[in-house]
């Protein structure tokens, strides 16, 4: 076994057995058990420590713990339709502590203004890590965008919705958004500035996951506007506001009621207002 | 003059036989497989992300290929008493100081723009796949000037250390404990700016002000980000960074080599 060929036998022998170990053992029961979902995520120190902790390689930290974060959402996205309250706080403290650890990263942003708005309504907490987005790098226009659309949207602030759309226009020299702000100046119905907020969103973004679920919302929004308009012709030809959706199909105006790509239905509230019962979410 | 210039050849020579090279090829080569990995996991701005990955891993690289080489290669010199051979030769102790610091940067140098050269190409094929942010190659290039500063103040250290004892691993803990202090002070001195650290005791104040003074503060050369991001500092900032650098460096070698004149070599 003293031999150059016996040694190098034993060499692969043992990393086979490495190999085969790591195999044996990547198995579901091999995990620590009992443990709530909501601990499965990491525990983090505080931002100052972790940047701190960082030395020089807090960018490969932030990059780490937003990829973890990715993971964690990925892996919930497979057991529930919607992301689940318990993930909200993992989606905070992930946030809070990359933007410490380099704040110019923009993925983080991205992600946690998606969740946070549109899964968690803590538009509040989005808005403030965008603002503080915008402290370090004032010439992404996107998050003056994201502002804009939370603020307008959500928030029903629309004054401060437009002034944040005129900022993006002018920080992006895109005159679409200036042009989108005059029309939410003037209240000039807010799902088509959604819409087009959307389509903006939609080209600036290259991962496909994120498109796809940004699309069905495009989707859902545009159905809602297309049955928005045709009330508004209804309501101007009979005097009166439809009753129900099948009213503005026999009338003539829509030659059928679009579907909800999240599984709801549409429908006409008592103010003559379209909604839909899944609130824009997908339904269990 | 020339007796250091022929111990900084050993040195490089030294650093050579010890297969440091072959170790940092090997690790470079699976760096450079993970930039497609990498490229398939990033969201947005890849070049940045890609160029931020590669910095980031010439610098761990790098620093802790030079702190093994330094501890190993003064473990071999005691070891083998060839220490003692060098002294009694009639070589001037600084020379021997010199010679050695010089060789360890040169050798870094060599080991810094190498790993940068064989990286770039990569990090800019799959930047330009994607190009949704700037690839800034003059920067990328800049940032080994700077990654070389620190690693001469830090082999400085080392050579400071190793004057002081003749045990590597003190020195070891030595130089990891000044890398430690030197880039989180600033962090601390921030800290101490806000709210909460304007009520910290007096004492403990004036204990991290002299803390500060004392040692290197390395937070300076971390310029991977500004430079990935293009958030330039400004000339005069970048030559003054450089300059503390330089002139830290200075002043730590020449304690070692008055160390060193004062050891006693057994």
């Amino acid at each position: 076994m003293k031999s150059k060929g016996g040694r190098l036998l034993i060499v692969l022998i043992l990393v086979l057995l490495m190999i085969g170990v790591n195999y044996f053992f990547d198995k579901p029961q091999v995990r620590l058990k009992g443990r709530e979902e909501a601990e499965r995520f990491r525990l983090y120190a505080n931002p100052s420590f972790e940047k701190w902790s960082g030395f020089e390689f807090t960018f490969l930290k932030a990059f780490y713990y937003t990829l973890g974060l990715r993971v964690y959402m990925g892996k919930l996205s497979e057991e529930y339709l919607a992301p689940p309250p318990f993930a909200k706080d993992p989606i905070v403290r992930t946030a809070e502590v990359v933007t410490r650890l380099c704040p110019y990263y923009y993925d983080i942003y991205y992600i946690a203004n998606g969740y946070l708005t549109w899964d968690y309504g803590d538009v509040e907490t989005a808005n403030r890590l965008l603002e503080k987005g915008l402290e370090y790098t004032p010439e992404r226009w996107i998050y003056y965008l994201y502002l804009g659309f939370n603020h307008f949207y959500f928030l029903k602030d629309y004054e401060k919705g437009a002034m944040y759309l005129v900022e993006a226009s002018e920080v992006s020299g895109k005159p679409q958004y200036a042009h989108l702000a005059s029309k939410l100046l003037y209240a000039s119905g807010r799902t088509e500035v959604a819409i087009g907020i959307l389509k903006g969103m939609i080209e600036n973004t290259r991962d496909e996951g994120w498109k796809r679920g940004l699309e069905t919302r495009l989707k859902a929004l545009e159905g809602i506007y297309e049955l928005e308009k045709a009330v508004e012709v209804f309501r101007e030809r009979f005097g009166t506001l439809p009753q129900n959706l099948e009213e503005l199909k026999n009338a003539g105006i829509i030659k059928g009621i679009p579907e909800d790509p999240y599984g709801g239905e549409f429908y006409i509230d008592e103010e003559g207002n379209v909604r839909t019962t899944s609130n824009l979410t997908y339904m269990d | 003059m020339k007796r250091v210039i022929e111990l900084a050849r050993i040195t490089v020579k030294q650093a050579i036989k010890e297969r440091s090279f072959y170790v940092i090829l090997i690790a470079t080569l699976l760096a450079v497989l993970a930039v497609p990995v990498l490229y398939s996991f990033t969201m947005f701005e890849v070049p940045r992300v890609l160029a931020g990955f590669a910095l980031s891993y010439t610098n761990f690289a790098v620093l802790i290929l030079m702190l093994f080489l330094v501890m190993n290669l003064s473990q071999t010199d005691l070891d083998r008493k060839t220490l003692q051979y060098v002294i009694s030769l009639p070589i001037r102790r600084r020379d021997y100081v010199f010679g050695r610091f010089l060789g360890f940067v040169f050798f870094a140098c060599i080991l810094i723009f190498f790993i940068l050269a064989i990286t770039v190409p990569f990090v800019a094929l799959f930047s330009r796949m994607r190009p949704d942010a700037p690839f800034y190659i003059g920067y990328y290039f800049l940032y080994g000037v700077f990654l070389l500063i620190e690693v001469a103040l830090l082999v400085a250290i080392a050579l400071l250390f190793l004057s002081l004892t003749s045990r590597t691993i003190v020195s070891m803990f030595g130089v990891a404990g000044c890398y430690i202090v030197g880039h989180t002070m600033d962090e601390v001195a921030e800290f101490l700016r806000t709210g909460t650290g304007m009520n910290m005791p007096v004492f403990s104040k004036a204990v991290i002000q002299v803390v500060r003074y004392i040692f290197p503060n390395l937070a300076l050369f971390d310029v991977k980000t500004a430079f990935i991001y293009g958030k330039g500092m400004d000339g005069m900032s970048l030559f003054l960074s450089l300059l503390y650098g330089v002139l830290y460096t200075v002043i730590v070698l020449l304690l070692a080599v008055v160390l060193f004149e004062k050891k006693e070599v057994y």
